[in-house]
Parts: structure tokens; sequence; C-alpha cells
């Protein structure tokens, strides 16, 4: 009797632990301590007491121990460079310090930083919950995650990447004309570059905001990612991915920086600039300044001079580039015809390692997949439940129209807190705040761009989707030798590729002219562009048999 | 320097007798003994480590160490010299050197003349105390200042361009953008250098000013010379000595312009006259971690900022009969 | 005005004298004004509100003024921290170079001193060689320097430059027949150095003593390689950390909107904290410039 109980017990005993281990979830620490290295941001009173900290602590059954690196992330590398250098103690995990690609493969191939290929490969078990996370993503992010966190050459993975969902954020590329002026000046919303540039002259010879003086500024950009004038103007003649470099046609690669569509581009952008029509303020002002040029000062009550405003047409986000509640935006409507390449914001970043110094990597495995759960997000992001942020209310919308996921008590983001880390990347960025957040009362202000928005969204993909082209080329992943021997003829091809279109466009070079042009194209030759296609045409067949 | 000028070798002189260098030695036992600490010092901590010099000529890995890091030879120079832009880099490093040195040498010494020659005691004070402070500023927040206050439509630059156009004195849509453009690059980043660091560098040759002998200042009055005569004649020969070390010692850093003000103040536009050296290693050198990369430029550097201050001591001490030169 | 009062009793002035005077009274106006406006301003900025600032309203005087950004500040624990150890730094590192370099300096200023040649091609090299980051950073962890005080106290302990300046002062403002005098009283070296130079070198030793504390106060590269606990760390850590906040000396692949936004969230704590990390430098010049005032060869040669 007493043998067939043991034997049931042990039966179910084994049933109950291949039921937990085929559950696959995250393993519960039992108290240990952990040390992570980690930048320290300005805005956290102290990551000892932190809210996070405390709930993470407890979420996951370890105890944290601080170490704590330079805000700025090179620095932060050159620490580390000297604690390696002199044999020091890394701590058992590194959260969040961006070495770059080359340095980490490095630190990993000499072995400072595990190589985790095997929790990774786990995939029912120790891994579940990340794969469960990356199967969200959309196809293309996943090829191009799994290119870059697989190293090409020994197959080892080093880095623990961030994984982004947020629909792209379409207010970057929203490009906004001063109706006002239109009205004034009798003119009708430019459909063709041929419009805009009459509109451009018009803005710029008749006076439209009335003051007497010919001070208007007819367009202008900033130099950050989003405002990016350059860029959009090229998109509106070829597909031009700065990023990407490359373009691919049927399998080969094309340099789109040498093409007509390119020139005509550059041609198109430069007429601007020499007419005045185009500010070359754009190529180095930031978007906080530019806030100053678009809107001026406002008096006492809050209203503002017609006459003071300078801007004709403008690129960027709005949130970053016109100044809260300031009534200058009800001059301005969004445009609707260009289409812009998409630049993704999807950029998944690796920035988390295990090192050589944990004693135990599956104990820091462990504790590193809680930060893959949605909550361990929202909280990284928003603060800590209950105080800084909360559920939405049923049936509430977001700034931009979507169903909204969670309303915020107290906004901890970019002001001093004890609720976060502060770190920008944290291990999952959920939804960028003005597709999730409720919004309480609407201001006429975000009212008026929340229209402007939804006016211009659907018209933004569907232009992408008729002008981007069909075959997209995921970005191109060398060998660690590959990228040793050709870096310098990468970069000094990048380099003056880069130089010369802010060249061509402030017209230090002409781009109607031949001869300039044609030597724009003998120095990208001498400089070694063909040998560089060919490495990346065999890194992309390469990627392409991997499949 | 009585050894340099007597070197014969006739045994009657007492300098070439036995024993006189050692004798003159043990007798110099207690300046001997002072130097003993800080000579440990530079020994341990300067020449200590220099056996790591040698990575320049290796590719560092940490893995491998100093030592076993693979040899490479004088690729990592080369490396330099391939680089498509590298004579753009040393010219803006040495233009800006250039500039900084002869346009900012001057100034605090002749700021400390005026104010040690003042007589309005309580005005001299106060300016005294204000210009230091523009040394406590740090770079960032200079740069910060720099990009207010010449911003061409909100800042104080902004403004007086605003008057000039609204008076047709330049046209109605001139926004001149001070900050990218490649000429004013070297004249902003030197100038507001040199109104950083000219009040805070009075502060030496001010004290110097205050050791002049006051008999000196006597017997030149009596003798009726002006104030004006007495600036030319007695003070400034008295602070020549301080004057010429200084300058050796500048001169000895005319490769280096630090790479985290100009990195600051680059954008895409002034960038032909805004990248050198050092911000080109910050970004292709640590950036990467390509640290023997690094190193074989600071050490080039280095040896041109050697030959530098050799050479001006050299002249120094040929114009001054050995009195002004650091060595 | 009783700076322009007539004294009958006054030398009459020759005219070149009094143009001289004017000349320099316009000059340091000048001085005064381009110096003063930019100081004035950060210190207005850090009584304005953080809008204010923004929007570039600030021009003189404070816009909305507030307390906001020093209560900040010294909210702060770490704030209070930091000043300690960087007083402590700033004190006990300033005795340690002022110590090492006048030692230095005494000997070498001796133009008979054996060796000598020998211990200027020494300092030489140091000057135009310097070994890099890496092998220094071994060599301190060997020593079991790094994560400790002494990283900090015995970085850069002898200044190369500072040095040199006291040499320079010591040969050529104190005569030889002074040393000759005392040493037919029976002075030693050490004797003379303490009897005679230090005290007639006030004027420069005071300097260097300024030069020394403020390159202590200041630093931050030293810090920022060496130390890694917290307790340990001085102001200018945790000053540059907010000052850099958001801002990508580093290109970064996160959204310009985020950057933006934690750079705004700094700025009303920004200004606060250079006038409080800096006020400290500037009364310790307060307390050291009296030296610089004396004279110095008062009734020390007859003839």
């Amino acid at each position: 009797m007493k043998r067939i109980v043991a034997l049931v017990l042990c039966v179910v005993l084994m049933v109950g632990l291949i039921a937990g281990c085929g559950k696959g979830g995250v393993k519960k620490g039992d108290g240990s301590t952990l040390k992570i290295g980690l930048c320290t941001s300005a805005l956290i009173e102290d990551y000892d007491t932190n809210m996070f900290t405390k709930w993470i602590e407890e979420q996951s059954g370890y105890k944290i121990e601080f170490q704590f690196f330079s805000s700025q992330s090179s620095e932060a590398k050159s620490q580390i460079a000297t604690m390696i250098a002199a044999g020091e103690e890394l701590p058992d995990i590194l959260w969040g310090v961006d070495f770059g690609k080359e340095v980490y493969t490095e630190y990993g191939d000499d072995g400072y930083f595990l190589d985790l290929k095997e929790y990774f490969d786990d995939k029912k078990g120790a891994s579940k919950v990340f794969w469960d996370r990356f199967a969200e993503l959309p196809e293309e992010d996943q090829d191009r995650a799994m290119r870059n966190m697989v190293n090409p050459d020994s197959g080892a993975m080093y880095a623990l990447p961030t994984l982004q969902y947020s629909e792209i954020d379409v207010m970057d590329y929203m490009m906004f004309i001063n109706q006002d002026w239109l009205n004034k000046l009798g003119l009708s919303m430019p459909n063709s570059l041929e419009e805009l540039y009459n509109v451009l002259v018009a803005f710029r010879d008749r006076d439209p905001n009335g003051n007497g003086r010919k001070d208007e500024i007819p367009f202008i950009g900033c130099n950050s990612l989003s405002g990016h004038v350059i860029n959009y103007i090229l998109n509106q003649f070829l597909y031009f991915n700065e990023e990407k470099s490359f373009g691919i046609k049927d399998g080969k690669l094309t340099t789109p920086f040498t093409s007509n569509e390119y020139r005509e581009g550059l041609k198109y952008a430069n007429k601007l600039v020499n007419e005045g029509l185009l500010s070359s303020l754009s190529l180095t002002t930031n978007a906080t300044t530019l806030k100053g040029y678009i809107c001026p000062t406002t008096d006492a009550s809050g209203n503002i001079n017609d006459s003071d405003i300078l801007v004709g047409c403008f690129v960027g986000h709005p949130t970053l580039v016109i100044e809260p509640n300031n009534p200058a935006l009800y001059k301005y409507t969004a445009m609707n015809y260009w289409s812009n390449s998409v630049i993704t914001n999807n950029q998944q970043v690796y920035r988390t390692f295990i090192t050589e110094d944990c004693e135990d990597p599956d104990a820091a495995w462990n504790f590193l997949m809680n930060f893959y759960t949605e909550e361990a997000s929202l909280r990284l992001r928003y603060g800590e439940k209950g105080v800084d942020w909360d559920d939405a209310d049923e049936g509430t919308k977001s700034f931009i129209g979507y169903d909204a996921q969670i309303k915020v008590i107290n906004q901890v983001w970019a002001n001093q807190n004890n609720s976060t880390w502060g770190n920008i990347q944290s291990t999952i960025l959920y939804y960028a705040e003005n597709e999730v957040t409720q919004i309480e009362d609407v201001s006429k202000w975000q009212d008026y761009l929340n229209k402007q928005f939804t006016a211009t969204h659907d018209n933004y993909f569907a232009a992408a989707e008729k002008y981007n082209p069909k075959e997209k080329l995921s970005a191109i992943v060398l060998t660690t030798e590959e990228s040793e021997q050709y870096s310098m003829t990468i970069s000094n091809c990048k380099s003056h590729i880069s130089n010369s279109r802010t060249s061509f466009v402030t017209g230090t070079l002409n781009p109607n002219s031949d001869s300039d042009w044609n030597e724009y194209l003998k120095k990208l030759d001498d400089l070694g562009l063909k040998t560089w296609l060919s490495v990346a045409q065999k890194a992309y067949d390469r990627q392409n048999n991997l499949k | 320097m009585v050894s340099k000028r007597l070197k014969s070798k006739d045994p009657d002189l007492v300098y070439n007798q036995k024993g006189y260098a050692w004798n003159k030695f043990k007798s110099s036992w207690q300046l001997q003994l002072m130097l003993v600490l800080p000579l440990l010092y530079i020994i341990i901590f300067h020449y200590g480590p220099m056996y790591g010099i040698q990575i320049a000529w290796r590719n560092y890995r940490a893995r491998d160490g100093i030592w076993g890091s693979a040899w490479v030879g004088w690729k990592n120079f080369q490396e330099f010299f391939a680089y498509y832009k590298w004579k753009t880099l040393v010219k803006n490093t040495l233009a800006i050197s250039f500039y900084q040195l002869l346009a900012g040498f001057p100034i605090p010494i002749i700021l400390a003349l005026f104010l040690h020659v003042s007589n309005h005691k309580i005005l001299v004070k106060i300016t005294q105390n204000v210009s230091y402070i523009p040394h406590f500023i740090s770079t960032v927040i200079m740069v910060g200042i720099l990009n207010q206050v010449f911003n061409p439509i909100t800042g104080f630059y902004g403004h007086i361009m605003k008057v000039l156009r609204q008076h047709k004195i330049i046209s109605s849509n001139n926004y001149y953008d001070i900050l990218s453009s490649e000429g004013a690059f070297r004249h902003l980043y030197v100038w507001s250098g040199i109104w950083q660091a000219m009040g805070w560098g009075t502060i030496l040759y001010i004290a110097a000013l205050a050791a002049v002998s006051p008999e000196l200042h006597e017997a030149a009055t009596i003798d009726g010379a002006s104030r004006w005569k007495r600036v030319l004649h007695v003070d400034i020969p008295t602070i020549l000595p301080t004057i010429s070390i200084m300058f050796i010692l500048r001169s000895g850093h005319i490769m280096s312009v630090g790479y985290e003000k100009v990195y600051l103040m680059q954008n895409k536009l002034n960038i032909n006259k805004s990248e050198v050296i050092s911000t080109y290693v910050y970004k292709y050198g640590l950036a990467k971690n390509k640290l023997s990369y690094g190193s074989a430029i600071g050490l080039m550097n280095s040896a041109i900022n050697s030959v530098m201050i050799i050479l001006v001591n050299f002249i120094a001490n040929k114009l001054s009969d050995g009195e002004a030169g650091l060595f | 005005m009783a700076l322009f009062k007539k004294n009958p009793n006054k030398i009459i002035e020759p005219v070149s004298d009094r143009v001289l005077q004017g000349f320099c009274t316009v000059i340091i106006l000048l001085l005064l004004v381009v110096v003063g406006y930019p100081v004035v301003y950060v210190i207005s900025s850090s009584f304005s509100s953080a809008a204010a600032i923004q929007s570039g309203r600030v021009v003189f005087l404070p816009i909305d003024p507030t307390l906001a950004g020093y209560k900040f500040v010294f909210q702060y624990d770490t704030v209070w921290l930091g000043y300690r150890n960087s007083l402590f730094y700033t004190v006990f590192g300033t005795i340690i170079n002022m110590f090492l370099s006048i030692l230095f300096a005494y000997p070498l200023s001796k133009s008979d001193l054996p060796l000598r040649g020998f211990y200027n091609k020494l300092i030489v090299v140091t000057m135009l060689f310097g070994a890099g980051m890496i092998p220094t950073f071994i060599l301190k962890s060997k020593l079991g320097l790094v994560d400790t005080i002494w990283a900090i106290l015995l970085s850069g302990a002898v200044s190369i430059h500072n040095t040199m300046i006291i040499r320079t002062s010591f040969k050529s403002s104190i005569p030889k027949e002074l040393y000759e005098a005392a040493k037919i009283d029976g002075a030693n070296d050490f004797k003379c150095l303490t009897s005679i130079a230090i005290p007639l070198s006030k004027a420069t030793l005071s300097v260097i003593t300024l030069y020394y504390a403020v390159g202590h106060w200041n630093q931050y590269f030293t810090a920022m390689i060496y130390l890694r606990n917290k307790n340990l760390f001085p102001l200018q850590i945790f000053l540059r950390t907010i000052l850099t906040a958001g801002q990508s000396i580093d290109a970064s692949s996160v959204s310009e909107t985020m950057l933006q936004q934690v750079q705004d969230g700094t700025q009303q704590i920004k200004y606060a904290l250079i006038v409080v990390s800096t006020v400290p430098v500037i009364l310790l010049y307060f307390i050291v410039q009296k030296y610089f005032k004396k004279g110095v060869m008062v009734g020390s040669i007859k003839g």
C-alpha cells in the first residue's frame, strides 16, 4: 500500500514538475544579490530606495546592488575599458550601456561578456518570456533583430535587446504650411513641388505677415531626425533612407546617392536655398530653437501679433517645435501631399550584458527576464502603478484617437523622480505616450493638433505604401573582420556623401554644374565606393542565404 | 652654469680635481633630500606607466594585456594618414592653436598692467573679482550661453540683426546664422575662450607686478619718469621672466586643442573648419574602442608639442642669455 | 565722488599720467561689462523660472523670480555629499600639492645644484610624453588606489607647470646675496627655504595655491575614471550629470523627443547648481588675494 502511494506521489510530483517546466514561466529568485552596473540619470533621486527597484526586487526575488557609471555613455565606456584593462571585477549585469556593436562583440569574443546563446535557444524554458514578446514584433523587425543579435561569424549572442513596438510616430514627419498666409495671398494648398515653389516665392515676396518688411522665412526645418528637411525633399524624388545608404533592386544593391533622381532632388533643394526660400538654418538649428522661430512671444494675455509670425512652412514633430499653447499653431495646417521614407523608430538596441564575473548566470538571466513583462515596461517608463499612473478608464481615447491604455497621474518621465531608473532604454519600450495615454481635458490647442494629425495620418501611410519601393532592404551586417578591414573606407565614403549633400544644398557645390557633380562621383570612387558596395553585396547575399 | 663654460681639462682647476663633484654633491645633501619625495612621485606615477606607450605600435586587446597584444608596427600611425581628410584636421588644429596663442596670450598681460596701474581701487577690485567668474563656467554651459547669445532670432545677436534689418542696413530677410558659418567658427571659438580665461589669467601677472620692488619705482619717479614710462621700464621688465615661462609652457600645448568645446560647437555647416584632431580621435577612436589608434595619434601630437616647446625655449634662451628659458 | 576730489597737497601729475589713467578706466569698465553681463545672466537665470529661461525671455534681470532651482539643489543628499567630498579633496589635495611643489622647486632654483641638468631632463620628458589613460590606471590599480581617496589626492600631486612657475619666482625674485648672508649666519638649506624663500614668494605661492585649489575643485575626469563608490564622488560629477542630461554628446538611437524632454526637465536646476558650485572657490579667492598686495622686498637688502 505504502509503495503504491509513494509511486503515485512520485508520478504526481513528476507530472507537476514537467508541467511547471512546460509553463516556462520566469522562476522566482532565492533572495541572492545581483550586482548591476548602469549609467546614472540626473533625474533619479536615489536608486537604492527607488520604487522601481523595490518592485523589481520583489517581483524577481533577487536583491540588487548597484554600481554606477557615468551618465554619458562614452565616459561609461572609458570607465569599463579601464576596469577591464586592470583586471577589476565587473558587475554581474551591465544594464543599458551603449558600447556599439563592434566593441561589445570584441568584449564578447574575448570572454568578458557571456555568450547567451544557450539561454536564447531554450525557447520553451528560460527565455520563453522573451520570445513571446519577440513574436509580437512585425516580421521585418524580427528579421533585422535576429540578424543583429546573432554574430555572423560565431553564432554567439552577447547582448539582450530592447524590443520596441511603437508604431512609427507619424508626428515626426508632419509638414505644416501657414494657412493664414495662403488665404491672405489667395493661394491654394500646394499639391506638387512646382506649386510649393510658387507658394514659397509668394511668401518671400508678398509680405504676408503685413509688417511692411520682407522678413518672412518661407520654409524651415531643424537638424533632428524628425525635422530633417533635406531628407524630406529628397524623398519626393526617390526613396532615400540616409541610415541605410544603399537601396535594393532585384536582389542587387543600388547606390541612390549617385543617381540622377538624387541629383534632381539636390537641385531642387539648392534652388530653394539659393533663392532664400529654404532657410539654411534648417541644417543647424535644433528643435528648441526652431520653436523660438515659429512661435512669437505671447503677451500677458497669451495673444500674439500676426505681424510677428515669420515662418511659412516647417517640418517637425509638433510637440517639439511648437510652444505648447502658443496660438501660432492655429495659423498652420498640416500638409497632405508628401510621401516619405518610412524611417522606422523600431530600433532595437543592444545594451544589456551578463559579464564573466557573474557567479550565477542562471540567476542573472532569470532576473533580466522580468524586464520583458508588460508591467515592468510600463513601470519603467511611467513610474509606480497607482501613484504615477494607472489603468485607463473605460472607453477613453488617447491623444491621437486610439483607445487609451493607461492614464498618467504624475508625469515622471522628464522630471526629478524616484520611481523609475531614468534610463531611456528600458528592456521593452511600450507604446509611445501620445498613443496610449488617456487625455484628461482636451484644450483647444491639443484638439487642433489632434485634428491636424488625424487628417494626415492615413494619407501618410497611403503615400508611403504608394511611393516606397516594394523590395525592402534591412540593415546589412558585416562580420567583425570585414568591419575592421573596411571601416575606414566606409566611414570615408559616408562622410563624403554627407558632407557633399550639405555642400550641394547650401550652394558651396553646384548640383547643376556637371563638373561639380562628376567630381563628387569621382572622389567617391577614389575613396573606395566600389569596394564598399561589393563587401555589402556579399554580406547581403550571405544574410539571405541564412534565411 | 659653471660646468658648461669651463670644459678644459686643466688639472689645476679645482673643478677637475678628483672628488670635486662628489664633494659638491655631498654638501648639497639637504637640497637633494628635498627632492626625494617629489622625484619619487614623478618616477612612480609618470615614468611607471610609460611602458604603456607601446600600445601605439600594437593592436591593443584587453584580454591580451599590453604585452600580449599583437605587434603591428607603424600601422596605427599610417591609418591616420589614410584618412582622406587628415590634412584638414591638422590645418584646423594648428590654425586654432596659433590663433589662440597669438590673440589670447597678450591679453591677460595687458589687462593686468591696466589693473595694476589704475588708481581707482574700488573699480579695480570689483572688476577683478567679477572677471574671475567666467573661468569657472564649465564648457558645456559656455557653449550653451554662446548658442543662446548668437541665436539669429531670439538671441542678443538676433536682436541686433533685427535692428539692422529695420533700419535697412542689411536686407530684410537676412538671418545670417553666425553659429553655422565656417568663417566665423574660429573667431567664435577663440574669442569665447579668451573671454573665459582673460580675467583669471591676470592673477599671476598681477601677483608678479605687486612683487616689483617699490624702491625701483621710487628711483624712477625721482628721475622724472611718468607712470607710463615706469610701466615700460620697471613693470614690464620685472615680469618678463614670468611672461617668458608662461609663453614657453603654452607653446608646449600647440597640438592640444581639447575636444569637448569644439565637439559641442560643431555642426554640419562648419565641419570643414571645426573638425580637429581631438574630435576625430574622440569620434573614431574612443567610440570604437580603438585605444591603440588614439594612442598613436596622441604620441604624434606629443612629438610635435615637444618640438615646439624645445624650439621656443631655445629661442628664449638665445634672446636672454640663458635667463628666460625654462630649461 | 571721493575718487575725483582734488587733494591740494598732491604733486601735480604730468598730463601723460592723467591720460593713462583715463585710458585705464575706460578699458577696465569695458572689461567689467564684457565679463559682467553673462555672469549676471547666469545668476539671474538661477532665480528665474524654467519656462522663462527656455523661451529666452531672461535677458538681464530674473523673470518669474523663484527659488525653485535652489530648493531642488539643496534637497538632494548627493549635493551635500559632493560638497563635503570636494572640500576634502581641495584642502588636502592642495596641501600635498604645495608641499611637494615647493620641495621640488626650491632646489631647482639654485643654479649650482649638482645633477641639475639630469633633473631638468627628467622633468622635460614627463612634460612631453604621457603614458595614457589605460597604463596609468593599471598602475594605480596595482597599487590599490582605485576607488579610494588616494586616487584623487595622488593624481597630479605634482604639476610640472605650477612647479616651474614657483621655481622661476624663487630664482628671479630672491637675490643670491640673501642666501649668502643667511649661510654666513649659520642657516642650512631647510632654514633658507622656510625663512627666506617662502616668505618672500608669498604672492606667487598664493597664486599657485589658488591654481591647485581650483584645479581640485573643478576636476572631473580623474574622479570619473577612478571612483565607483558614490560616497566618494566630488560635486563635479553630479554637476556634470545634470548639465549634460539629455544632451546627446554621443549619438543615440533614442527619439529626439525623449532627449529634448529630459533636457528640458533639468533646466530649472542647471543654473542654480552652477552658482552653488562656483561660490566656494570664489570665496577662497577672497581669502587668498590679500597676499597679492603685500610689498615684498622692503628693507631686506641694504644698498
